[in-house]
C-alpha cells in the first residue's frame, strides 16, 4: 500500500558499522542520508537507527579497518504531548467515521451486477404516495358530489354491467394522462414515424385527432431490426404474394388452409433455430393461449415467472395447471420452490406430479430483463424438469446470429425443451411459432387450437418473416443481417449508457433493446 | 378558547382516572404485545430431513413432454398442401384444379382485383407489419377507419377490432363476465366463445341447442331462486350467448323468442356473427338486419373477418357504453400486436363493396345456398344433410352411425378423398372432441361459395354420389 | 384499467407493505392531527380526540367499507366481495402490514387518552371507534358479514 524504499542492496549493518568511511558521521552526531560526509546515524524505514562512523552510508566498501567501536542507541526524540494526542484524536475521529457510515451502508466489494436495479430516493418514494393520495382524494371527493354518470340506455332494471368502483383509477388517474398511449400513426412504424396528433376538448372523457401530423424519432414501435419497412426486399416479396396467392387462406390448417407458403416457413424457421421440427401460427398472442392447454394438464406443475406476460398467464390459466410462481429471474427461487413442491406433491391429494414446466421469457418486455438462462437450464437438467421459453422480443435482437437468448448464451437449443417466439417484433411481421423435438410438434399437430379452428397466418405476412429471416441469416442481402443486428447492439450500449450517463435510472440488462426510463410521478408523464 | 395543557396535570389524571379504564389501557398493551408475538399462520408442512428429500426428489420420475406423440400416420400430420392462389377452384397437387367447398370464403370476395389492389396500396405506404399493441404506436389511420365503417355498417355506436378472429370471441366475454355472473349459452357454440366462457370463470348454464323452451325453463328456476335471495341477483350478472348461425351444425338461431326472453329476464346478449357477416339479410347486416330487430336488442356482435371479409382478424360492435370497456380490458386486444394494416385495409373494400353491391350478393349467395341444399338432400340414403336453407355452411352427416366415431371420420374421410378424384375439395369438419363441451357428430362441412355455377353445383351432387357409391358399396 | 400480473395478481395486497407507505400513512396522520390543532377554536383534548374519531372512520371506511379494487384485475372478480382488509397479503393473517395497521390505532388510543385527561366523554367516544376498528380485524372476522351488511 504504501510506497516502500529500501538500501540499494541488503549490506548486513555490521559491514555498515564496520566501513571506516561511517567513522566521521559518528562523531558529529548528525543523521546522514547522502553524501555529504558527515557522520551520524542511519534511518532505516524499519524503524531501527544505526549510527554511523564515516560519512557514507553506500554499499560495496568491504575493508575497513576501523575498530569495532559499539556505539550506544541514543534514546530518539519524541514529540510534544500535544502533537501526539492529537495523532491518536486524529485516527479516533477517522475510525469512527468509518464505523458509522459502514453501519449504515455496508461496503460493496463485490462486481456490480448488469442488472442491478437503482432505487429511488425516499424523497422520490414519498411524493409518488403523494401524487397518489392527491389524485385518489380529489377522485373521491368529486365523485361524491357529482357521480358518474355512464348510464346504459335501454337497460333500465338491468343488473349494472361494469362495477363502478373498477373504473375509479381509470377515470380519475388514468384519464388524465391517457394521451400518452394509444397514439396513432399514419406511417411505416420505421426509425421515423408520423404521428397524428390529438386533442382533448374535455379534460380527457374523449381525444379528438387535430388533423396536424409530427414528425418523430420513433423509440416505442417494437422494430429492433428495421424490418418494418415499405421499401426493400421485404416489401417487393410481400407484393408479390399477395398478388400470386392472396391475402386469406379463410380455413384452418388442420382443413384446407396450408398452403406452400407455411412450408416454406416452417422449413427456414427450424433452419434459422436449429431444432428439430417448428409449427407457425397466425398471432403470437394466440401462440400461448392456444398451445399451453393443450401441452398441460392439471395434474402438472408450473414454475412461472413472477413477470410473464398475460398471454402466458391466460394460457395457464386455461390449461388448469398448478401455477408457482418465483421471483423475478431468481433461480435459488426458483429452485427453492421447485424442490418445496416436487416434494409435497399436489396439494389437494398430494400425489407426485406428472411433469413439471418452467416458464420464462427471453426478454421482459416491461423490466427490459433478460432471463438467466444457464441458470434456469442447470436447474432444469437437476429436477428432470421441461423449460418453455417465450422469445417474443429476443428472437432477432439477441445473439450473435440473432438467434434469441438460447443465441446470446450459446444454449444447445436441445436443452431447451419448448422454444417459442413471436414475429411481430424483429421480423416485421405477424405470428408466433413453437419449436421442439419432432414428438413435441407432431402433437400440436394434431392437438393444438389453432391449428384446428383457427384460419392459418395470412400469406403476405408468412412471405415477410421467411425474407426478413432469410436476410438475418445471411442468405439474402450480402451480409445485410449481420450488419443490422451489430447497429442494433451498437444503438443499444450506446442509448443505455448515454441515458445512465444523463443521471436516468434505467432498468434491465445492459445488452437489452427494451429500456425502461423509470419516471416515478405519474404528473411528469403527460 | 383554547385552554392551557399542562404535561403534569395529565399525569396527575392518569393517577386519579377510573379503574376501569386503566384496566382497559393494560389490557390494549396486552394485545400490543401479543400482536407483535403471534406468528403468521403456521405452515402445515412436516418438516423433512435433507435425505429424505434428497430421496423423493431423485425418486420423482416425471412422464415425458409428449407421453402419446402421435403415430406418423396420423392424418393431421399429413394434410393438404394447396399450391397457387385459394379461390374458387383450388391446386392441391393432384393434377387438375378441383372445384372449392372447403374453405369459409361464402362471397369469394377474395378473388377481386380490387380488393388486392387496396392491401397493395397499403402495404406501399405501411409495410407489412404493424411492430405494436394498439396502446403502443400499433394503431394507425387504417385501423380507426375499420373501425369507424364496422361501426356505420351495423349501425352501432363503436366498433372494437382484434388481430385474430379466435381472440374475438376469447377475450371479449372474459372482458365483461365474472366469477359470481351466469352465462346461458346454446350448447353447440364454436370452440373459440367456448374457451371465452371457459376463462370468464363463470357459471356456465348450457341449453339444448335452438331450445327456447328449455332456456325458459332454466331461467324461470333462476329467477325463483333470485326472489329468495334479492341482494345476491342484484350483483349478479346474467348474459346470453349464442351464434347467428352455428358453424358447428349449419343452424339457425331463433333470435326473435330470444330478444324476447332477454327482455323479460334481464339478461344481455351477444351474438357471434362469423358466418352471417354480410351473408344475411336483405341489406347484408346479418341475422338482425334478417329478422329486422332493432340492434338496441342486442348488446354486443362480434364476428371474425377471415371468412367473408377476405382478411384476417376479427371485431366486436356495439354501443359506446359497452365496447369501450374492451379497450382497457380486452386481453386480446391490450397484449397483442395490431392487425397488419394492409389485411385492415383489404376488409375496409370489402365494406365499400357489401355497402354497394351487398344486397345483390347476398340474394346470389342464397339462392346458391338453397339449390345446394336441394342436391345434398336428394343425395344417397347414407348421408343426410344438416343446415338451413339459406346457411353456407352445411354439414353432410352419415345417417346410420357404425356407434364408433373413429370409424365414421374414416368413412367420411375416404369419401372426402375419392371426391378429390371427382373433381370436389371438401373438407372433414375437425375438431377436438377431447375438449368440446358438447361433440357435434362427425361430418363433411360444406361452405356454399356464391360464384357456383349451377353446373358446378350439379357436378357436386354427381361427385359426392359417386364417391359415396365408391366408399360405402 | 387492467393491472396486476403473476407475481402480483392484486396491487391491493401489497401496496400497504411496500417502501415508504407505513412513513406515509403516519405522516399523513400527524398532518391531520396538525392541521386540527392549528384551529384556534378546538382545546387540545377536542383536538386529540378528533384525530382519533376522524383517523378511525376513515381507517373502517377504506379497509372494511369498501370493496373491490379501484382497478380491474386478471383475476376475473375474485376480489370483488372482499373488503380492502381481507385482501392485504391476500388474506394471509399476522403478516407485518396487518400489524402495524392494527397497532397504530391502538397507540392513537393510549395517546388521546393520555392527552384528553381520561375525562369519560371522551373515553366513550374513543373507545367506541376503536372497537369500530378493532374488531373487523380479527382474524375470526375474516370475510364475515353480520346481517348481511355489505355482502354484495
Amino acid at each position: 500500500m504504501v510506497a516502500h524504499t529500501e538500501l540499494p542492496a541488503q549490506v548486513p549493518h555490521e559491514k555498515i558499522l564496520n566501513n571506516k568511511h561511517f567513522e566521521r558521521c559518528n562523531n558529529e552526531k548528525t543523521p546522514v542520508n547522502s553524501a555529504g560526509g558527515t557522520k551520524g546515524k542511519v534511518h532505516h524505514q524499519n524503524g531501527t537507527t544505526i549510527s554511523t562512523q564515516n560519512g557514507y552510508a553506500s554499499p560495496g566498501y568491504e575493508n575497513s579497518n576501523v575498530p569495532n567501536k559499539k556505539k550506544i542507541h541514543q534514546k530518539e526524540e519524541e514529540c510534544s504531548i500535544f502533537v501526539a494526542f492529537f495523532t491518536f484524536l486524529s485516527y479516533g475521529v477517522l475510525l469512527l467515521v468509518g464505523h458509522i457510515k459502514e453501519f449504515f451502508s455496508r461496503a460493496t466489494t463485490k462486481e456490480k451486477n448488469r442488472e442491478d436495479i437503482e432505487e429511488c430516493s425516499p424523497f422520490t418514494n414519498f411524493t409518488i404516495y403523494l401524487s397518489y393520495g392527491v389524485l385518489f382524494f380529489v377522485g373521491y371527493v368529486k365523485e361524491f358530489f357529482y357521480p358518474p354518470s355512464t348510464k346504459e340506455k335501454n337497460r333500465e332494471g338491468y343488473v349494472p354491467l361494469y362495477i363502478g368502483f373498477e373504473s375509479f383509477y381509470t377515470r380519475n388517474v388514468y384519464r388524465r394522462i391517457q394521451d400518452c398511449w394509444n397514439r396513432t400513426i399514419c406511417s411505416v412504424p420505421g426509425a421515423e414515424i408520423d404521428l397524428m396528433e390529438r386533442y382533448t376538448p374535455d379534460y380527457g372523457w374523449t381525444m379528438k385527432l387535430t388533423g396536424k401530423i409530427i414528425k418523430c424519432i420513433n423509440a416505442g414501435s417494437y422494430n429492433y431490426l428495421g424490418f418494418a419497412e415499405n421499401k426493400g426486399p421485404c416489401h417487393d416479396a410481400a407484393e408479390h404474394t399477395t398478388k400470386e396467392v392472396g391475402i386469406t387462406t379463410s380455413s384452418p390448417r388442420m382443413e384446407l388452409g396450408t398452403l406452400e407458403i407455411h412450408r416454406e416457413l416452417e422449413q427456414l424457421v427450424i433452419e434459422f433455430l436449429g431444432v428439430e421440427d417448428a409449427i407457425t401460427f397466425g398471432m403470437g398472442f394466440a401462440t400461448n393461449v392456444l398451445n399451453l392447454p393443450s401441452l398441460l394438464d392439471p395434474s402438472c406443475l408450473v414454475l412461472s415467472d413472477e413477470f410473464n406476460h398475460a398471454s402466458l398467464i391466460l394460457g395457464l390459466r386455461l390449461s388448469g395447471a398448478t401455477v408457482k410462481v418465483f421471483r423475478h429471474n431468481n433461480s435459488e427461487d426458483l429452485e427453492k420452490k421447485l424442490r418445496e413442491a416436487l416434494i409435497c406433491g399436489h396439494p389437494r391429494t398430494h400425489r407426485p406430479w406428472k411433469k413439471a414446466i418452467i416458464v420464462v421469457e427471453g426478454i421482459y418486455s416491461m423490466e427490459g430483463s433478460i432471463c438467466d438462462l444457464p441458470n434456469f437450464v442447470r436447474i432444469k437438467k437437476k429436477y428432470k424438469t421441461y423449460l418453455y421459453v417465450d422469445e417474443a422480443h429476443s428472437i432477432g435482437a439477441l445473439g450473435p446470429n440473432g438467434g434469441g437468448v438460447v443465441d446470446y448464451y450459446g444454449v444447445d437449443p436441445k436443452e431447451v425443451d419448448i422454444q417459442m417466439g413471436t414475429f411481430t417484433k424483429s421480423f416485421g411481421a405477424a405470428g408466433g411459432y413453437i419449436a421442439g423435438s419432432k414428438d413435441l410438434i407432431n402433437h400440436l399437430r394434431v392437438t393444438s387450437h389453432a391449428q384446428i379452428y383457427a384460419s392459418s397466418m395470412s400469406p403476405p405476412v408468412a412471405q415477410q418473416i421467411i425474407t426478413s429471416m432469410s436476410i438475418i441469416m445471411g442468405k439474402k442481402g450480402s451480409g445485410e443481417g449481420r450488419r443490422r443486428i451489430q447497429q442494433l447492439s451498437r444503438n443499444v450500449k450506446y442509448f443505455r449508457q448515454r441515458l445512465r450517463q444523463m443521471g436516468f435510472i434505467v432498468y434491465g440488462h445492459d445488452d437489452s433493446p427494451v429500456v425502461p426510463m423509470i419516471l416515478y410521478l405519474i404528473p411528469k408523464i403527460s | 378558547m383554547s385552554s392551557q395543557w399542562n404535561v403534569y396535570e395529565s399525569f396527575q389524571a392518569l393517577l386519579q382516572a377510573g379503574p376501569y379504564h386503566l384496566a382497559l389501557e393494560g389490557v390494549l398493551v396486552m394485545c400490543i404485545i401479543w400482536l407483535f408475538t403471534a406468528k403468521k399462520q403456521p405452515s402445515k408442512l412436516i418438516r423433512l430431513t435433507k435425505k429424505e428429500e434428497e430421496e423423493l426428489i431423485a425418486e420423482w420420475m416425471p412422464e415425458p413432454l409428449v407421453p402419446n406423440p402421435p403415430k406418423e400416420d396420423h392424418p393431421a400430420l399429413h394434410t393438404r398442401t394447396i399450391y397457387g392462389k385459394p379461390g374458387r377452384y383450388l391446386d392441391l397437387g393432384t393434377g387438375e384444379k378441383l372445384l372449392n367447398l372447403g374453405t369459409h370464403s361464402y362471397l369469394n370476395l377474395g378473388e377481386r382485383p380490387e380488393v388486392e389492389e387496396a392491401a397493395l396500396e397499403c402495404l406501399h405506404k405501411y409495410g407489412v407489419g404493424s411492430c405494436g399493441p394498439r396502446g403502443f404506436y400499433g394503431t394507425t389511420e387504417v385501423h380507426l377507419k375499420l373501425e369507424d365503417r364496422l361501426a356505420v355498417f351495423f349501425n352501432c355506436e363503436k366498433a372494437v377490432l382484434y388481430s385474430y378472429g379466435f381472440s374475438t370471441s376469447a377475450s371479449a366475454i372474459p372482458a365483461y363476465s365474472k366469477s359470481g355472473d351466469v352465462i346461458y349459452a346454446d350448447e353447440m357454440v364454436n370452440f373459440a366463445l367456448q374457451r371465452g366462457l371457459q376463462a370468464s370463470r363463470s357459471r356456465i348454464v348450457y341449453f339444448r341447442h335452438n331450445d327456447v323452451e328449455h332456456l325458459r325453463e332454466l331461467l324461470e328456476e333462476q329467477s325463483r331462486l333470485d326472489k329468495k335471495d334479492p341482494k345476491k341477483a342484484n350483483a349478479t350478472r346474467k348474459f346470453m350467448v349464442v351464434e347467428s348461425i352455428y358453424i358447428n351444425t349449419g343452424m339457425m338461431c331463433p333470435l326473435p323468442e330470444l330478444v324476447k326472453l332477454r327482455q323479460k329476464y334481464k339478461l344481455r346478449l351477444f351474438i357471434d356473427e362469423s358466418v352471417t357477416f354480410g351473408t344475411l339479410g336483405p341489406n347484408c347486416r346479418g341475422i338482425t338486419d334478417h329478422y329486422n330487430i332493432p340492434m338496441k336488442e342486442v348488446d354486443m356482435i362480434m364476428a371474425n373477418l377471415e371468412s367473408s371479409a377476405a382478411s384476417s382478424g376479427g371485431f366486436c360492435v356495439g354501443t359506446e357504453f359497452v365496447i369501450e370497456h374492451q379497450r382497457l380490458s380486452g386481453l386480446g386486444y391490450c397484449f397483442s400486436a395490431s392487425l397488419p394494416p394492409m389485411l385492415a385495409a383489404a376488409s375496409i373494400k370489402v365494406l365499400d363493396i357489401l355497402e354497394s353491391e351487398g344486397c345483390e350478393l347476398v340474394v346470389v349467395l342464397q339462392d346458391k345456398c338453397r339449390q345446394i341444399q336441394e342436391v345434398l338432400s336428394k343425395l344417397s340414403s347414407k348421408l343426410e344433410v344438416s343446415g338451413e336453407d339459406i346457411s353456407p355452411v352445411k354439414h353432410l352427416r352419415l345417417r346410420e352411425s357404425t356407434g364408433d366415431r373413429e370409424a365414421d371420420e374414416n368413412i367420411l374421410r375416404k369419401i372426402v378423398e375419392k371426391a378429390e378424384s371427382h373433381g370436389l375439395a371438401l373438407t372433414l369438419a375437425s375438431y377436438l372432441w377431447e375438449k368440446e363441451a358438447s361433440p357435434p357428430l362427425p361430418s363433411i362441412r360444406i361452405t356454399v361459395n356464391k360464384d357456383l355455377t349451377t353446373e358446378e353445383i350439379q357436378k357436386v351432387g354427381e361427385a359426392i354420389q359417386k364417391a359415396v357409391m365408391e366408399v360405402m358399396e | 384499467m387492467l393491472s396486476g400480473g403473476h407475481g402480483e395478481v392484486n396491487p391491493n395486497s401489497s401496496w400497504h407493505s411496500s417502501r415508504g407507505a407505513w412513513l406515509s400513512y403516519l405522516a399523513g396522520v400527524l398532518a391531520l392531527h396538525l392541521f386540527l390543532l392549528s384551529i384556534p377554536l378546538i382545546s387540545i383534548p377536542t383536538a386529540w380526540t378528533l384525530t382519533n374519531v376522524i383517523h378511525n372512520l376513515a381507517n373502517y371506511l377504506f379497509l372494511h367499507q369498501i370493496k373491490g379494487t379501484p382497478w380491474q384485475l386478471l383475476d376475473q372478480g375474485k376480489s370483488r366481495l372482499m373488503t380492502a382488509w381481507e385482501q392485504i397479503d391476500y388474506g394471509q393473517q399476522f403478516t407485518t402490514t396487518r400489524k402495524f395497521i392494527t397497532i397504530i390505532p391502538i397507540v392513537l388510543f393510549l395517546l388521546t387518552s393520555f392527552y384528553t385527561k381520561y375525562e369519560f366523554n371522551h373515553f366513550a367516544i374513543n373507545f367506541a371507534t376503536l372497537l369500530l376498528v378493532l374488531i373487523p380485524k380479527l382474524p375470526q372476522f375474516h370475510m364475515v358479514r353480520l346481517f348481511g351488511i355489505n355482502k354484495y
